[in-house]
């Protein structure tokens, strides 16, 4: 058994045991998600450490064959496999998973009823998340994606603020569609990339296998399977992303979400589960359907400048810090597609620093605010300010989370942005040039809600408040000093993916 | 002269074996009511499923046995061997079902045979190939089914449930005997092998004929399956039978109807009738989406089930419609896919009735707000509930997300997408009103008192043996779909 499959495996074992063990308290439920978690973590700097240098394909690659689906294509069988690898493109986000992940767990309240289960949600999710990013086969991947869905639909529906239940049905509605959407363009690409080579001659045999897949449109160059139907297939993989991703206009689910939903889970939402999207754009969309990609090229970079505008206005006009980071992170994934739409080197890697980076300043930020919550009972902007004074230490990782998010050099938000936005420059010039108008807002938005928040005449209900304590020390610095690591030395992650990001470019481009 | 060992070894044996031992059964079981009227006679149900064991292990022993037929009417083949298994199974559930259910409330005992000679009936549908044993298979499922709705005559609901149903299952069987009649008129044959080389011909001669002949019988078969627009009778139906009985009528009489509508319209219309698939594949798609929309507003359990299983037979349907499409070396996929939703469903469909009925019996009321918090109630039961919903909604790791995915994989192979695509969108529809019975379960603050929920061991083992199939079915799939490997399903 490979190390990408156990780093999938870990959380699950956990989240298994927390059902089955008896009498595990708070403490010990606590402890145990963490201890699988970090075995995933600690597994995915082990691959990290050890990735091969110069190499694009995936590595530490296991498969079990699961079953076999009998006469499916051609009255051929076709096996399907629990196969689980990693690339350049998915190992950091893998590792990033697991880190917040942990975090999350470890900066979680000590007073949640039912812990029990809290944890084994919790520990599912990161299970799915990490079998999102590794899964090597189209099935594997598919019931990750849902495993996603309804164990964040449960935390969501259970451990959420009071009025959490409709929020949670408008989550699952809405990431539903999107992964019915994603499910049909995903097996239909499956299908047509089969399907082409079948035409051409050669024996074809139908396969769910991702790196085969890849393999398949590498050698057809996109020009084999139906055009039309090419195209069919990514506007339909596009409207699943666009939900997934809850980019305008689907993306109210987001801060409906991120209000009604508990820190931690808010920390694994918006920093992890809304980077899937993007990271299935960038696999199936970039490599398999490269041609399309280009072929509606403007098509998203527009609606990644929509997306960054809208998002910016609307994080301006919040009342509510949380949904303010929703819309914070809409207007940065905004960015992704921008750089992805641009498909050159400088765009897709922009598009993963970007990816990295918001899901890292998204749970940061969220750690933060849910700090203060706990404190002041509110992140309702007009009843905060001055909490500098109670609260320096709190106060003063919320400003470095906000300059880091709207791109101050030496944080990661600062190389995220420019590589898209060069990216974006070199293919479509004036597109990205509107698109600019989201790094003054974003200056403007954040700025705006600092200084609301921790500026200012004293509040009243920020008299005697403590400062952060150890539990809140750990999480706090640890993402704050990735944040600033990556924003010094970028190729800490670059290195990873710059051979994938060649590598997609180089078919069909 | 042949002796009776000899008779074990005969084709009759061969092909009609499940048949005889549950036939064989019944009869004992209805000797033995008449003579012990008095006491607890649930040991008659235990006689009943031992029988039923009995007739399952003779059908897997042919499960992929040499096609062979007696009289020209009953046949054995895969596509019998397996729906008589799934037909078997489903009764073994139902009767397990019934086992608790007598014994808390005073049925007549005479359900038990009723169910034996229903299943007779429904291997018949499995397993015959000539259109009036058939029928005659189909008849006897209905006729007891009708009695077995209506049984419990003191209550309004229950003779209600069972006068709607007699009266559109009468409806059903005259509009598909009509159909049939057409067919045996321009082709002067009910035998099916007869039948399917003649197509061509019909097609040739009678062309308005053949298509008349051919929606008679789906809109017959159509009645008996509940599709939309021919459901009306499934909710009243459904909720005034027995919770038992209906999940009968839910799993094995829809599974029966599948079989023989899929035998009877695939040896007369393959060739030339093969584009008139199509028009079940319209069907197919109102039957989701209706089902599924009319499925949102309910707040009755039970009906809530009935408009889920319509939208699921719309499911079932949609391989169903492609058999026009596919080359006959493609329709194995179609049948695999058929047979594992069909077995999918069963589990899943037997575990949420079963929970219906225990809740029902709790609470006194059929109302889904007598689900909150059952959680609290009992853990065990609301966690089974959860992964039946889950699965029914389609949800991965349940035996009905691969369900659906096999038969979605099926429309993209036959290029019938919007049909795939229809079947998602309407499951996301799904996900509003299961999801809402999940939110009443899980719910923090209980209304009253939390009282826990005690269940009988039948129904523990009943819900378990459920939760054990959904979920191998689901995880496992290969304890199915490895047994359907390389079998020819058709003579």
């Amino acid at each position: 058994m490979s190390l990408s499959f156990w780093v999938v495996i870990a959380p699950l074992i956990a989240a298994v045991l927390l059902l089955v063990l008896p009498k595990m308290g708070g403490g010990e439920s606590r402890s145990l998600s963490i201890v699988g978690t970090l075995v995933s973590l600690v597994l995915a700097i082990v691959m990290w450490l050890s990735f091969p240098a110069g190499q694009s394909g995936f590595e530490f690659t296991g498969q079990i064959h699961w079953f076999t689906l009998p006469a499916l294509w051609q009255a051929a069988n076709v096996s399907v496999g629990l196969s689980f690898g990693v690339d350049g493109l998915s190992l950091p986000l893998i590792a990033m998973t697991a880190f917040i992940s942990v975090l999350a767990m470890a900066g979680a309240k000590r007073s949640i009823d039912r812990p029990r289960i809290y944890y084994f949600w919790l520990s599912m999710v990161t299970a799915g998340l990490l079998g999102v990013f590794s899964a090597l086969d189209l099935f594997t991947f598919l019931v990750a994606l849902e495993v996603t869905l309804f164990a964040s639909f449960f935390l969501i529906q259970l451990f959420g603020l009071p009025g959490s239940p409709r929020a949670a049905i408008k989550f699952l509605i809405y990431r539903g569609f999107a992964t019915v959407a994603m499910l049909v363009a995903l097996v239909g690409i499956a299908y047509g990339l089969t399907g082409a080579y079948s035409t051409s001659g050669a024996s074809s045999t139908m396969t769910f296998s991702i790196p085969q897949m890849l393999n398949l449109a590498h050698h057809s160059a996109g020009g084999l399977f139906p055009v039309a139907m090419q195209g069919a297939l990514l506007l339909v993989l596009l409207l699943g992303v666009f939900i997934e991703e809850a980019f305008v206009p689907f993306h109210t689910w987001l801060p409906t979400t991120h209000e009604f939903a508990d820190t931690p889970t808010n920390m694994v939402v918006g920093g992890l589960l809304t980077k899937t999207g993007a990271y299935v754009l960038l696999r199936f969309g970039v490599g398999m359907l490269p041609g399309q990609i280009q072929h509606y090229g403007t098509l998203i970079a527009v609606f990644g400048v929509i997306n960054i505008l809208y998002g910016a206005f609307a994080a301006w006009a919040q009342k509510d810090w949380r949904r303010l980071i929703a819309f914070g992170g809409i207007s940065h994934m905004g960015l992704v597609l921008l750089g992805i739409a641009s498909f050159s080197a400088a765009g897709l890697q922009g598009a993963m620093f970007m990816i990295v980076s918001s899901g890292l300043l998204t749970a940061l930020l969220f750690f933060l605010t849910g700090a203060i919550e706990d404190r002041t009972k509110t992140v309702q902007l007009k009843d905060l300010g001055g909490l500098s004074k109670a609260m320096p230490m709190i106060s003063g990782f919320l400003l470095v989370a906000a300059l880091a998010s709207l791109g101050l050099p030496l944080t990661s938000g600062f190389i995220s942005e420019i590589q898209a936005f060069i990216g974006g420059f070199t293919s479509y010039p004036a597109v990205s040039f509107v698109g600019l108008g989201g790094l003054i807002l974003s200056a403007v938005y954040l700025l705006y809600a600092i200084q609301k928040t921790t500026f200012g005449p004293s509040a009243k209900l920020a008299e005697g408040l403590s400062d952060a304590t150890a539990r809140e020390y750990l999480p706090t610095i640890l993402l704050t000093a990735l944040v600033l690591l990556i924003g010094i030395y970028p190729n800490l992650i670059g290195h990873l993916f710059n051979l994938s990001v060649q590598g997609l470019l180089g078919i069909g481009g | 002269m042949t002796t009776p060992v000899d008779m074990l070894h005969q084709p009759y044996w061969l092909t009609m074996g499940p048949m005889i031992v549950v036939a064989a059964t019944g009869f004992v079981v209805m000797i033995l009511e008449f003579i012990f009227r008095k006491g607890d006679r649930r040991w008659l149900t235990v006689l009943s499923m031992l029988g039923v064991i009995a007739a399952l292990v003779v059908a897997i022993v042919h499960w992929s046995a040499k096609p062979a037929f007696v009289l020209n009417t009953i046949g054995v083949d895969p596509f019998a061997s397996v729906f008589s298994v799934l037909i078997l199974l489903s009764s073994f559930l139902v009767l397990l079902f019934t086992l608790d259910w007598s014994a808390k409330s005073r049925v007549a005992a005479e359900h038990t045979y009723l169910i034996l000679f229903a299943v007779v009936g429904a291997l018949a549908m499995a397993t015959a190939t000539d259109l009036v044993t058939l029928y005659v298979g189909l008849e006897l499922l209905s006729v007891a089914s009708y009695v077995l709705v209506a049984v419990r005559t003191h209550s309004i609901h229950s003779v209600e449930g069972g006068i709607k149903y007699m009266l559109m299952g009468a409806l059903g069987s005259a509009v598909l005997l009509y159909g049939m009649s057409f067919i045996y008129g321009i082709s002067g044959s009910t035998n099916l092998m007869q039948l399917s080389s003649m197509g061509t011909q019909m097609f040739a001669s009678y062309p308005s004929i053949t298509v008349l002949g051919f929606l008679l019988m789906l809109m017959g078969m159509g009645f008996k399956l509940s599709l939309v627009p021919f459901h009306m009778w499934t909710p009243d139906a459904y909720a005034g039978a027995p919770t038992p009985i209906t999940s009968f009528l839910a799993t094995l009489s829809k599974a029966a109807s599948f079989a023989m509508l899929l035998r009877m319209l695939i040896f007369i219309f393959n060739g030339p009738g093969a584009h008139l698939f199509y028009w079940a594949g319209i069907i197919a798609a109102v039957t989701m989406i209706v089902g599924n929309f009319i499925a949102l507003p309910q707040r009755n359990m039970k009906r809530l089930l009935a408009f889920s299983s319509v939208a699921q037979a719309g499911y079932i349907l949609v391989p169903f419609a492609l058999f026009g499409v596919a080359q006959a070396q493609d329709w194995t996929g179609l049948f695999d896919s058929i047979s594992f939703y069909l077995f999918a469903y069963t589990f899943m469909t037997v575990g949420a009735f079963a929970i219906v009925y225990l809740v029902e019996r709790d609470k006194g009321s059929l109302d889904s707000d007598a689900l909150i918090g059952l959680y609290q109630r009992s853990p065990w039961l609301a966690v089974a509930l959860t992964i039946f919903v889950l699965s029914l909604a389609g949800m991965p790791l349940t035996a009905g997300f691969l369900g659906k995915f096999y038969i979605f994989v099926d429309t993209l192979h036959f290029s019938t997408m919007w049909l795939g695509i229809v079947l998602f969108a309407t499951s996301v529809v799904s996900f509003f009103y299961y999801i809402g019975w999940l939110r009443k379960v899980f719910q923090k603050e209980p209304v009253g008192e939390v009282t826990a929920l005690t269940a009988s061991p039948v129904m523990h083992t009943l819900v378990a043996l459920c939760v054990l199939g959904t979920l191998a079915l689901g995880i496992v799939p290969a304890v199915l779909l490895h047994p359907l490997l390389g079998l020819t399903w058709l003579y």
